[in-house]
């Protein structure tokens, strides 16, 4: 379960996030919405500790984890552009979270196959990231962060920037992979028709 | 402190010591103003101070002569052979200047102004291609079609539209090309012969000929006046501080045919100018009296010179021993600095203060119990590290700015610390840019002449040093094995950058 409460971030004086608070169930989807500049993305940073919170808390399965930096957390994040590690490859890349954790590497071996065929991309394992197109790329950018078993999912706009077929079938796995793994996810869109298909419950993020 | 705080320290530490320490030293200690205006009256010292005004000024000139207009080709169009072109023009800025001056000496057999303001032109028209070349490719050459619409002539084109955009860029550029022709010592050593003496050389010369260090210091502050009065008029050209030397690849264009001749005949022209004292090395290394043999090159290898006191296997060995441990020193430091907010004007010093001050400096500091290190061979390499420290921050700088912060937030999000972040994501995407500061920083350490002119000892000897003695010395022998030591330098030099 993700809480966040009283939630507030400002650069130079300007407040970008202003006191937002909001809980996303354990193993459900919830949806920010809300247009372009408002904060969404600036709050998933907050929460996953890429920027510090001015005010505000944040609780990941009722642990307090606002002082713990990024990668202490166990939060993942798909961002809108990938952000695949380019000197990697797919399988490399998906096996990068799980070799931090020390996992042995037969274990990690299943577990990237395992990823790769919940994606549809098994074939693409040793394949460059340079060589993938846009949806490949953020399939396996959500494998790879899914891999390490995220205690919560944060996606900023994953589905962005694609033509409407990748769109539309990024979209049917991305809500299957979420109820299969039933993952707790945060999502953030400005595409209302993408927060009804893939979430739970939507929370639209007030104007400051 | 944080943790990228504390990473500063040994950078910060290590250009202290071994820069910042030993100049202001022999400033504190040896600097009198009896002693400055004694060089001010002094009508010998004086004209060396006025030479090395004037031939830094020519030599500059003569560098944006030939070097504006070759940039502007290679900048502006993209032709076969271009990039071969570019490479031939920008090889030279890691070449050793006692190897340039060899080579101009080769064709012209003589010494003076003419072979020195060639040489500088020579080793400088990579500068202006690196630094107003990225700059000049970025100009929009719709903007000039439309000024041509608008019915301006070529020449008001380029004085509206181009100039604005490059100006600064040239400004640097030339700020940066007469610093190294006003402290230029490799070549004035080689090309200056007894008569051409300049500041840099009468530093050299006062210290450790004659001893008087006081008058060596008095020199060398008028040589920082000098820069710093420079650095005052051309305000905008301090930027170089902060000047990538990287070299962008030029905008694919094309020419109107009736001008496709202009970009060519500049470039082969330049080239002539730039390649020619290089192959000409080469030339002299394989001719003796007059026929072509490997007689000089079977000397080097096999057997000892009179004219040197070590052998030339040895010289060899020391500077390529120095050049690998000046990169194994130089690169991590750079990569230290490139990768935190670390002062970027305490690493540029050693572009601004010349090689001789450093000389006076480290020979002073490092001659007391317990840093009697000037003799020490570990010494040179260090200090070599330290004068290519500049050169390999900036090409490091820019491709670690590339590394999309995104990545590292990726990466933290998986679970990897900001060590495990540095470590897997960002030195493999280094590497490239690494491998190219390795052999940058090697290059540096294989010519470098000036400092290492303070503190070579016979064991240390090394190849730049060798070469000027052997090219100092009366006798075809002698003159016959520094042109085979140049030649083996360029075909070095350009292995290691061209691996790189």
């Amino acid at each position: 379960m993700l809480n966040v409460s009283n939630l507030s971030v400002a650069f130079d004086n300007t407040v970008i996030v202003d006191n937002i608070s909001f809980t996303v169930p354990t193993g459900e989807t919830l949806a920010i919405t809300g247009p372009s500049g408002i904060g969404k993305t600036t709050l998933l940073h907050a929460i996953c500790g890429i920027i510090r919170t001015t005010h505000g808390i944040v609780h990941i399965d009722n642990v307090d984890v606002t002082s713990l930096p990024t990668h202490k957390r166990g939060i993942g994040l798909v961002s809108q552009t990938g952000d695949l590690f380019p000197t990697m490859t797919v399988s490399q890349n998906i096996e990068f979270g799980l070799r931090i954790s020390k996992m042995p590497k037969t274990d990690r071996t299943t577990r990237v196959h395992e990823l790769l065929e919940m994606v549809n991309l098994a074939h693409l394992a040793h394949r460059d990231v340079a060589e993938l197109s846009g949806g490949e790329a953020r399939r396996i950018a959500l494998a790879r962060a899914l891999a390490p078993r995220p205690r919560v999912l944060l996606l900023d706009e994953p589905l962005s920037g694609l033509d409407q077929t990748t769109h539309d079938a990024l979209m049917s796995d991305l809500a299957r992979v979420l109820k299969q793994t039933a993952t707790t996810a945060l999502l953030v869109t400005h595409d209302q028709s993408e927060a009804d298909f893939l979430a739970d419950t939507t929370f639209v993020l007030p104007h400051k | 402190m944080n943790k990228t705080k504390t990473l500063l320290i040994a950078p910060v530490v290590f250009m202290s010591v071994f820069f910042v320490v030993p100049v202001a030293n022999a400033l504190l200690r040896f600097f009198r103003f009896s002693a400055f205006s004694e060089v001010l009256s002094n009508q010998s010292l004086r004209g060396v101070a006025w030479f090395s005004l004037w031939e830094a000024i020519i030599s500059t000139l003569a560098t944006l002569a030939i070097g504006l207009p070759v940039t502007w080709a290679l900048s502006r169009f993209t032709f076969r052979g271009s990039r071969i072109a570019r490479g031939i023009l920008t090889a030279p800025f890691v070449l050793p200047a006692v190897v340039v001056a060899a080579g101009v000496l080769a064709i012209t057999d003589s010494r003076g102004v003419i072979p020195i303001i060639w040489a500088h032109v020579v080793f400088n028209v990579s500068v202006i291609l690196r630094i107003v070349g990225p700059r000049w490719s970025l100009v929009n050459h719709r903007l000039e079609n439309g000024a041509a619409t608008l019915g301006a002539r070529p020449s008001r084109t380029f004085a509206l539209v181009v100039w604005p955009q490059i100006s600064d860029a040239v400004i640097s550029a030339a700020t940066l090309v007469f610093i190294y022709c006003f402290t230029s010592f490799g070549v004035i050593a080689i090309l200056g012969g007894v008569s051409r003496r300049t500041l840099e050389t009468e530093i050299f010369t006062q210290a450790v000929r004659l001893g008087n260090t006081t008058t060596a210091t008095a020199l060398a502050v008028l040589q920082a006046i000098i820069i710093g009065a420079v650095f005052f008029f051309t305000r905008r050209g301090s930027r170089l501080l902060s000047t990538s030397l990287h070299v962008s690849s030029a905008q694919p264009l094309q020419t109107k045919p009736t001008h496709r001749a202009t970009p060519l005949i500049i470039t082969a022209a330049a080239i002539i100018i730039v390649a020619s004292p290089l192959l000409a090395t080469i030339y002299r290394s394989l001719v003796v009296n007059s026929q072509l043999s490997l007689s000089a090159w079977r000397t080097i290898f096999s057997g000892s010179l009179p004219a040197l006191s070590v052998s030339p296997q040895s010289v060899i060995t020391t500077s390529l021993v120095f050049a690998i441990t000046a990169a194994c020193i130089c690169v991590p430091v750079a990569l230290l600095v490139a990768t935190t907010s670390a002062p970027r004007a305490l690493f540029s010093l050693p572009l601004v203060v010349s090689a001789a001050t450093l000389g006076i400096g480290l020979i002073i500091t490092f001659n007391t119990s317990p840093f009697t290190w000037r003799s020490e061979r570990w010494f040179i390499p260090v200090i070599h590290a330290v004068i290519a420290l500049p050169l390999v921050i900036r090409a490091i700088e820019p491709a670690v700015r590339a590394i999309p912060t995104s990545l590292r937030n990726a990466s933290a999000t998986l679970g990897a610390s900001p060590f495990t972040t540095w470590r897997r994501v960002d030195v493999p995407i280094l590497k490239p840019a690494l491998l190219r500061a390795t052999g940058l920083s090697m290059a540096v350490s294989l010519g470098e002449f000036g400092a290492t002119s303070f503190l070579s000892r016979s064991g240390s000897t090394t190849l730049p040093i060798a070469i000027a003695q052997l090219l100092g010395r009366p006798g075809v022998a002698a003159q016959q094995a520094g042109f085979v030591l140049a030649a083996l330098m360029v075909l070095v030099t350009v292995g290691v950058m061209s691996r790189a």
